[in-house]
């Protein structure tokens, strides 16, 4: 029962990025740029999805109808380019080092509906050694199949097997309640050919909120060990709400728990950018510089004034200060 | 002050001098009604009899030349009589149990309010005492709340700044229940247009769907959007106190320059209607492009300008998100703002200001009226990124 209500945190997110796509907010010039059938992946994987999951697609659909103000659409906006933002710093090609090591892959842990892989596979098919989505078993099941079907209607734009994964085994889609025991995760890894000495990014978005304190410490902890031991060569990109010092993360706490019983264990432990970067700091190797920034920053100085003035003429937006309130509640993490 | 201890509110005091009580209506209601704040329904029928609808209904008086609510123009309108002031307290009472009128109630309503509204002025004038109100956007339960705190209307005076509609669960209710208002008691209650009392911002904010979803089609939408155009746009408190949604425009330097507007009308992209409604305060001196994309931002020399060559005190504005409730800007700038726990996520107080007879101001501040898991609020959650 709490895996699914954490699962269906995806229709949240799936329902607002298509709603993002329909009003124009993404993809954004530069993703569209190098990835111009953005808008066509995400409106076939939607338009699939009622052939193997009815349930879920409604789900999405009555979503989508209600949660379509700009501040939503412009927050999903945020969140995306900056996740793919801070991905394109770490996969700019290092000229200095061997070859080998302009190689990475990335996991996707609690992936959801992201269709990252198939946009990054397009644009770094070459460097691009393994992409690993891992879910809930229902999740992954539903995507693969989705997938799957896709596939059989345009072979060119997917490229993949029966069960979701691309043919070459580049892709993986894993079965992995993220709950358990983070040595059998590191397990099953190994067995879809992940490879510890190669650079890695590991992607957590909205991801980590929803795990117990000791657990997701585990994680981190684990994944940090098993491949910086071989490599130093890990990257982290987390985004994930913070409760702040009001009241906006006591009162989100118990409208989820109470309308949807939805749990946020460590919203509050980790309220401020320094305590939710402390997660990190405390656990990795501490040369390493752990960046971190809410979405309301990201907007006020990442944005480049052009394509904020492109965003904010997609929708009228009303008001400011909601925005910024909310805005501040959500972080970008990298390393 | 007569205000029930167990209701969380902190008083600002702003001004040293309390109001006496005895002295604070000074008009003819009765005073065991004065500044109450009851603990039962405090809305419905508490209205004494001594206010007559018909002798106000068609209230032309001129600003300049009397504040006298209780003067009588007896010009009346076919909604004055009897039976209408008993429909309409029955529709008041239906709607504070947050029930929505039917479609013909509501067409009939909005039929008198324009009765009501069409002979208001651009700067509608208003006489103190009064309580000065902000945003309120559908929060059905926290209005409420604000009558709790405030005092019953027709006992209290009330003068809301507009932006009843959009974001809240309750828009129809709020909207419905504040002219329903405003209709039965138009000496008691101003209310003004917000930037959000528009037909295209309620096809983005929720008003339209709403009315969708409650009513089965927009008719009540295009009702309570035609009614609009006749809210006045702005009000003058005693002379002294300029009150309106937005803020000041480049192109209105004196009051008599917004009577001139011709404010029938839908709420336009520009010009200085629209800047009324859109504008706010900003650190920065002079005239600032608004990141909202509509109105200006305006600095302190130019509100203290507009306030000496009005003889103004003060200008009262709402139409800004303010964690406290309310808040200076300038020195004769106050944002006001009604709508607790904004749109149910933002965690903000929320403001009303008492304006006494001697001009002394005092904030009331006030939570939500429902807090998260509380059955009363709809059962759809909030929006967050998850
Ligand atoms: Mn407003």
């Amino acid at each position: 029962m709490e895996q699914l209500v954490i699962q269906e945190t995806d229709y949240d997110a799936i329902s607002s990025k298509i709603a993002c796509i329909n009003k124009k907010y993404l993809p954004d010039p530069q993703i569209f740029s190098v990835y111009p059938n953005y808008e066509l992946l995400y409106n076939s994987y939607f338009n699939e999805l009622p052939k193997v999951t009815r349930r879920s697609y409604n789900k999405i659909k009555k979503l989508m109808s209600s949660n379509n103000y700009p501040i939503m659409n412009i927050g999903t906006y945020l969140r995306t380019v900056s996740i793919d933002h801070v991905l394109s710093l770490y996969l700019l090609p290092n000229s200095d080092n061997a070859e080998k090591n302009n190689h990475f892959q990335i996991i996707n842990l609690g992936c959801g509906t992201d269709l990252r892989y198939f946009q990054y596979n397009h644009i770094y098919e070459e460097r691009l050694e393994r992409y690993i989505d891992v879910d809930f078993p229902m999740a992954i099941e539903t995507k693969g199949r989705v997938l799957s079907n896709l596939n059989k209607k345009n072979p060119s734009l997917f490229d993949l097997n029966d069960n979701g994964g691309s043919t070459d085994g580049k892709y993986q889609l894993m079965s992995f309640n993220l709950n358990r025991n983070t040595d059998e995760l590191i397990k099953q890894l190994e067995l879809v050919g992940c490879d510890f000495s190669l650079k890695t990014i590991i992607i957590t978005e909205c991801c980590l909120c929803y795990i117990e304190d000791a657990k997701s410490i585990e994680l981190i902890s684990k994944l940090n060990s098993v491949f910086n031991a071989k490599t130093n060569n890990l990257h982290w990109v987390s985004y994930d709400p913070i409760g702040g010092t009001d009241k906006f993360g006591q009162i989100m706490t118990d409208n989820l728990l109470f309308q949807r019983n939805l749990k946020l264990p460590t919203l509050l432990t980790y309220n401020t950018k320094e305590k939710y970067s402390k997660r990190f700091s405390s656990i990795i190797n501490s040369d390493i510089s752990i960046k971190i920034e809410d979405m309301w920053e990201i907007f006020q100085t990442k944005i480049p004034l052009k394509e904020k003035t492109r965003v904010q003429k997609c929708e009228f937006l009303d008001e400011l200060e909601e925005l910024k309130i909310i805005l501040s509640h959500y972080v970008i993490l990298y390393f | 002050m007569d205000v029930d201890s167990d209701i969380p509110m902190h008083d600002a005091i702003e001004s040293q001098q309390q109001q006496s009580s005895s002295s604070y209506n000074k008009e003819s209601n009765p005073p065991e009604n004065n500044k109450h704040v009851s603990s039962s329904s405090p809305i419905t029928n508490s209205s004494p009899s001594s206010d007559i609808i018909s002798n106000s209904i068609k209230d032309t008086v001129n600003t300049s030349t009397t504040h006298d609510n209780t003067q009588s123009n007896n010009n009346n309108t076919t909604s004055s009589s009897s039976s209408n002031i008993n429909q309409l307290e029955e529709w008041i009472e239906h709607l504070s149990k947050c029930q929505i009128l039917s479609e013909d109630d509501v067409s009939r309503l909005c039929k008198m309010a324009v009765d009501v509204l069409q002979y208001e002025q651009n700067v509608q004038p208003v006489n103190v005492p009064v309580t000065i109100c902000g945003d309120v956007h559908g929060q059905f339960h926290d209005l409420m709340e604000l009558f709790q705190i405030g005092g019953p209307c027709p006992d209290t005076n009330y003068l809301f700044m507009g932006d009843y509609v959009d974001r809240g669960y309750y828009s129809v209710e709020t909207v419905s229940f504040l002219v329903c208002m405003k209709v039965r008691y138009p000496n008691r209650i101003t209310i003004l247009r917000g930037n959000h009392e528009s037909r295209q911002i309620t096809q983005v904010y929720g008003f339209y769907d709403e009315c969708l979803r409650k009513y089965g089609s927009a008719n009540v939408w295009k009702m309570f959007t035609d009614l609009f155009d006749y809210f006045p746009i702005t009000a003058l408190v005693d002379n002294k106190i300029f009150c309106l949604h937005g803020g000041l425009s480049p192109m209105i330097e004196t009051i008599d320059q917004v009577r001139e507007l011709n404010r029938v009308q839908e709420v336009p992209h520009e010009g200085p209607m629209c800047d009324l409604l859109w504008s706010d305060p900003d650190d920065r001196g002079g005239w600032g492009i608004s990141p909202r994309g509509a109105g200006f931002t305006f600095g302190q020399d130019i509100s203290e300008q507009f306030n000496h060559t009005n003889d103004l005190n003060l200008i009262a504005r709402a139409h800004q998100l303010v964690i406290e409730g309310y808040a200076w800007s300038h020195q004769s700038v106050v944002t006001i703002f009604s709508a607790p726990n904004y749109c149910y996520r933002c965690g903000n107080q929320a403001a009303i200001m008492e304006v006494d007879e001697n001009l002394n101001r005092q904030f009331l501040q006030y939570d939500p009226a429902v807090r998260p898991g509380e059955p009363t609020v709809s059962r759809k959650t909030p929006d967050y990124f998850l």
